[in-house]
């Protein structure tokens, strides 16, 4: 993982390599799994529903996971999680399963503390935007509610 | 030596990834009322809901927004000169703070609606 961590880092100052990559239910996606900003939107998930029985339809989308200081710290070692930094989180459930859709962007605004412009790809190859989307699906595990 | 070359580049990239990341620490979050907040961060600008304590947010509007006002019940955004924004103000935490927002509204929507609801605020950030 921290080779692909390497890469995408590489890719970003460069202007090669894919401007969105996509990783779903395989190791990097799962790195992100138990992550502070993961753990909080699916607290927030389970709080959001906890009166509610069937949950064929909740979501959760738009979930703003936070990263600061503390996350920098909590991240530790894993690349991923240091390379995600912030994300946003869309959470849904299919069958027995809970869904995530994590979103990334990596931009030179982010590295200029939002002071900076920011590009895509298409304007300027070098530090250009780019994206990731880690997606991956667990089993629902609500204390009480056992038929899930 | 090749050794250490290789290992001074692992090590340079690591610290890389740590700064691209660590410029999200940086993000800035201005507080409008309660747990509603103006946030620009990698991701552009929005309208929040804080859920927590630990910077964690629902976002509520995002886009390239334009002026913000508010009053203890309602906040008002101006995303541009063609869509505006009603967002009703809960008080306490709310796992559905998305719900009664009002918008996009043109010009004259809003401009009635804000009337109807006796909205009080006026834009008084701009964003820009």
């Amino acid at each position: 993982m921290a080779n692909v961590a390497a890469q995408m880092t590489k890719e970003f100052f460069t202007g090669t390599g894919q401007s969105t990559r996509i990783f779903y239910n395989d190791m990097v996606a799962k790195a992100l799994q138990h992550s502070r900003g993961a753990n909080a939107a699916r607290t927030f998930f389970y709080n959001k529903y906890k009166n509610i029985t069937d949950l064929t339809h909740a979501t959760v989308t738009h979930f703003d996971a936070g990263f600061g200081i503390r996350g920098l710290i909590s991240a530790g070692l894993n690349p991923i999680e240091q390379f995600a930094g912030n994300f946003k989180v869309n959470m849904w459930v299919d069958g027995t399963n809970l869904f995530f859709a994590v979103h990334n962007i990596t931009s030179s605004q982010s590295l200029t503390y939002d002071l900076g412009p920011n590009w895509e790809r298409s304007d300027h190859q070098t530090m250009g935007n780019t994206e990731q989307w880690y997606i991956w699906s667990e089993p629902i595990n609500r204390p009480g509610y056992e038929q899930y | 030596m090749n050794n250490i070359k290789i290992n001074t580049l692992k090590l340079l990239t690591i610290i890389l990834i740590c700064i691209l990341s660590s410029c999200d620490t940086f993000d800035s979050h201005k507080h409008l009322i309660g747990r509603y907040y103006f946030n620009h961060t990698k991701f552009g600008k929005c309208i929040c809901f804080k859920v927590d304590d630990n910077d964690n947010y629902v976002e509520l509007i995002d886009g390239a927004l334009n002026l913000i006002g508010y009053d203890n019940n309602y906040i008002i955004v101006e995303r541009n000169k063609h869509e505006f924004f009603i967002i009703p103000v809960f008080k306490g935490m709310n796992y559905f703070p998305e719900k009664g927002i009002l918008g996009p509204l043109n010009s004259k929507d809003f401009n009635e609606r804000k009337r109807i609801l006796k909205i009080k605020a006026d834009f008084s950030i701009d964003t820009n």
